[in-house]
């Protein structure tokens, strides 16, 4: 990344520090779900135990899983406005490039919202637990793993976005794509908790590597697992940022037919 | 004098998708869509002279936005060239684009909860400027604006008229010789679009930047620019210098005529009283069937006359007649 990128970066960052109001609100959404759902939990574990699952393991899954999720940038909506305002015509007169830019503005946005939301998850899932999970010290890997599903979560937003070119509004794309997401990412629960058929889809989609693999950290990854989630959402990343490039040409020509 | 805009023949269609009205006509759209082909720009051809303040007018769905993402390269003809400070838009849109400066009134490039100093930064950046080049030009411009002590307040605490002087500079920080300007005194009161207006102008003439001027309010286009381009369904309607404009649509003018009597009784062919109050009497006369001096004659023959004051009609009301007389030819034409 360059020095203009990294400047957008640290602008966009700056911003959303600026919006002290929606930061705070944010995380106290994101602390009710968190005990609501711990909550939920222990009635349901103390009725029926599932073995090799405790309680307290499911709260810091949940955490990191709802940490990711709140994380995103919505680049969809964004990007949206920008398309159906006409403000992307215009932003496309800049000696720079629109997605590239675009992707910078929402990673200072990502930074900041994976910071504060972080310290948030931590402190509530420790008054929640009372604990901190097995082997803390493997926990510094949802850095890489938050960061990496935070842009990959990041370019299907945007894709998502792209979308409104023909459809003018994306908002049912995203909501098929949220819905995909919560369930086979596995965001309330992890997915050796499903039944086998829809495990096996859920491991086959990007969005395991999206939620559940960073929150598998919470029972107990190893090493080699926590490589292969970062190899995955490499993968999956490469692949959306093709359909991206792809999407946002098809975009930009369709401008050349239908006008601005 | 050297060209800043050549534009010639320049054409640009769109495939419009058609949709049936009515429940029937939507459920068949699902299935099948018929489409229709839309020429937004039609053979227009213009040169601009560097240096020239040019307003491009049209009324709402004329062409001209359309005109201007051709000239900003955003978008390719279907049709024509055109050159914009010696390049094809289309062609080098990212080079070009270090060559123009845009200010969209209703758009703005500025980061909203942030200090304008950041964006004039990041615009630094953008447009590869040397660091102590960018200081120069902006610190040139901030004074040149005055926006010194708005500098570093938050965009969002500023006035709408601070907004867009600061719009303004984030424009010109690269020195752009050409500045697309869209609407840049929409929303802003009456003092503020004086400035705005006064200081467009100024830069220009100080750093011999051509301008490219749309706007609804006909003041920017007499306070900024020394000539009209009119478009209408794409095609160039009317190319005049402001002053020729005037002499020849002008036909109609406006006389108050303050008088010692309370009442003025005048009775003169192509002369039609707009307003009557006592002493106070407002006409609008038609030149080519009465001249002003005639008027002046008969009143001076009938009242004592205290006070008299000669106007142009609104720059408004000219546009309008040359939009309508259009329209009527285009409908009257031949299909």
């Amino acid at each position: 990344m360059n020095g203009k990128l990294l400047f957008v970066a640290s602008l966009s960052a700056r911003q959303r520090l600026a919006e002290r109001g929606v930061l705070i609100g944010r995380a106290v959404f994101y602390g009710l779900i968190l005990f609501v759902f711990s909550r939920l939990w222990d009635a349901v574990l103390e009725g029926e135990p599932i073995p090799g699952v405790e309680a307290h393991q499911l709260v810091w899954y949940l955490a990191i899983t709802e940490w990711i999720v709140l994380s995103g940038p919505p680049l969809h909506s964004e990007v949206e406005d920008e398309v159906r305002r006409g403000d992307l015509v215009y932003r496309l007169a800049r000696p720079v490039s629109y997605p590239v830019v675009k992707l910078a503005e929402g990673l200072g946005d990502l930074l900041v919202r994976l910071c504060s939301l972080g310290v948030v998850g931590v402190v509530v899932a420790l008054v929640i637990t009372g604990r901190l999970p097995a082997e803390p010290a493997r926990m510094l890997w949802l850095v890489p793993l938050g960061v990496g599903a935070g842009v990959l979560a990041m370019v299907m937003h945007f894709t998502i976005g792209l979308t409104s070119f023909w459809l003018h509004d994306c908002r049912p794309i995203y909501w098929v794509w949220q819905k995909a997401a919560f369930l086979l990412g596995g965001l309330l629960l992890p997915l050796p908790l499903y039944p086998p058929w829809l495990r096996a889809i859920a491991e086959a989609s990007p969005l395991s590597a999206l939620l559940y693999g960073p929150g598998s950290l919470a029972l107990g990854l190893d090493t080699a697992g926590i490589w292969m989630v970062l190899v995955r959402q490499l993968a999956w990343l490469a692949v959306a940022v093709v359909g991206l490039a792809w999407l946002f040409r098809r975009g930009v020509a369709r401008l050349e037919i239908g006008g601005g | 004098m050297t060209t800043a805009i050549e534009i010639e023949d320049l054409t640009k269609s769109f495939t419009l998708r058609q949709r049936a009205e009515g429940l029937r006509g939507a459920m068949r759209g699902l299935f099948s869509a018929s489409h229709r082909t839309v020429t937004a720009v039609d053979g227009l051809s213009l040169r601009i002279a560097a240096g020239e303040r040019v307003a491009f007018l049209g009324p709402n769905g004329a062409g001209k936005s359309t005109a201007i993402k051709l000239l900003t390269g955003i978008l390719h003809p279907t049709h024509g060239h055109a050159t914009v400070a010696g390049l094809v838009p289309w062609v080098d849109r990212r080079r070009l684009a270090h060559r123009i400066g845009t200010v969209f009134g209703q758009r703005s490039q500025l980061w909203y909860h942030l200090p304008a100093s950041d964006t004039f930064e990041l615009l630094g950046r953008v447009y590869d400027l040397p660091r102590a080049e960018h200081r120069r030009r902006c610190a040139a411009l901030v004074e040149r604006f005055a926006i010194g002590e708005h500098l570093h307040t938050p965009v969002r605490q500023l006035s709408l008229g601070q907004r867009m002087r600061c719009e303004l500079v984030a424009s010109l920080l690269h020195a752009p010789p050409i500045l697309f300007l869209d609407e840049p005194t929409i929303g802003l009161d009456v003092e503020a679009k004086a400035t705005i207006r006064e200081v467009i102008r100024g830069d220009s003439e100080r750093d011999g930047r051509t301008l490219l001027l749309t706007s609804h309010d006909t003041a920017d286009v007499e306070r900024v620019c020394d000539r009209v381009v009119v478009i209408h369904r794409g095609r160039l309607l009317l190319d005049e210098g402001i002053e020729t404009l005037r002499t020849r649509f002008l036909r109609r003018k406006r006389v108050i005529l303050h008088t010692a009597e309370p009442e003025l009784a005048l009775e003169l062919q192509g002369v039609r009283v707009i307003d009557r109050r006592p002493h106070r009497l407002a006409l609008e006369i038609d030149v080519d069937v009465t001249p002003v001096e005639a008027v002046i004659h008969a009143a001076l023959s009938g009242a004592r006359l205290r006070d008299l004051t000669i106007e142009d009609p609104p720059m408004d009301e000219v546009i309008q007649a040359i939009y309508a007389r259009a329209e009527q030819q285009h409908q009257g034409a031949p299909p």
